[in-house]
């Protein structure tokens, strides 16, 4: 009984996606990895103080948001090549991932000018969205399941 | 919206799979559509009827709601 649930909640997870459409996740997937890794890197070369300010210190502080675009659109060219239901369930995961970053955005913007020390917790916002999607997700594959 | 797409493959003796791989979409899809979850668009709906050679109509019934 607990095997079957865990088999298929895996299954949930890996989700039922054709090979074309997996290909286009397996890229976008690669590309989001390479993108964290240069944010990591230039994160480090500048709080090192490896580079200092000068184009070399735009180039690194760039470089990150030029792979972001890069695996955006990498997703973009999955949403428009893939399975419709597979498109609809991601559409709707990335409407409730802004809707979790409209909810929450305004709460943390003002908390912090009540003096609450928001700061601090500067990634709630994204992982929130990011939250967010993945629950749209998982919930979206077992609703259609 | 009701449609006679489970039955029209089991005519067939397709499993979904199958008929996912026939249409060139996931098998979630075609589970989906056959549980009344999902409507298909247009062209994937133009592709089933193409597919089991009937009218759009004749497989979707947009009266009915899927029970």
């Amino acid at each position: 009984m607990t095997e079957t649930r865990r088999r298929t909640f895996i299954d949930i997870c890996r989700g039922q996606l054709t090979p074309s459409d997996q290909s286009n996740v397996n890229r976008y997937t690669v590309l989001l990895f390479v993108w964290m890794l240069v944010f990591l890197g230039a994160t480090f070369v500048i709080t090192n103080e490896v580079v200092r300010g000068g184009a070399l210190g735009w180039l690194v502080a760039l470089m990150p948001s030029a792979f972001g675009i890069i695996a955006a659109l990498a997703y973009m060219r999955f949403l428009r090549e893939a399975d419709e239901l597979v498109r609809a369930i991601e559409l709707r995961a990335l409407a409730l991932a802004v809707g979790a970053g409209f909810a929450i955005w305004p709460a943390y913007t003002l908390l912090g000018r009540l003096g609450v020390p928001v700061d601090a917790w500067s990634e709630v916002p994204i992982m929130a969205m990011i939250g967010a999607y993945v629950f749209g997700v998982l919930a979206g594959r077992r609703h259609y399941a | 919206m009701k449609n006679r797409l489970k039955v029209l493959r089991a005519e067939r003796d397709w499993t979904q799979a199958q008929l996912a791989t026939e249409l060139d979409v996931s098998r979630q899809t075609v589970n989906a559509i056959e549980k009344g979850k999902h409507d298909p668009s247009l062209p994937l709906a133009f592709r089933i009827a193409a597919l089991f050679e009937l009218a759009i109509e004749e497989i979707f019934d947009p009266e009915a709601a899927a029970g």
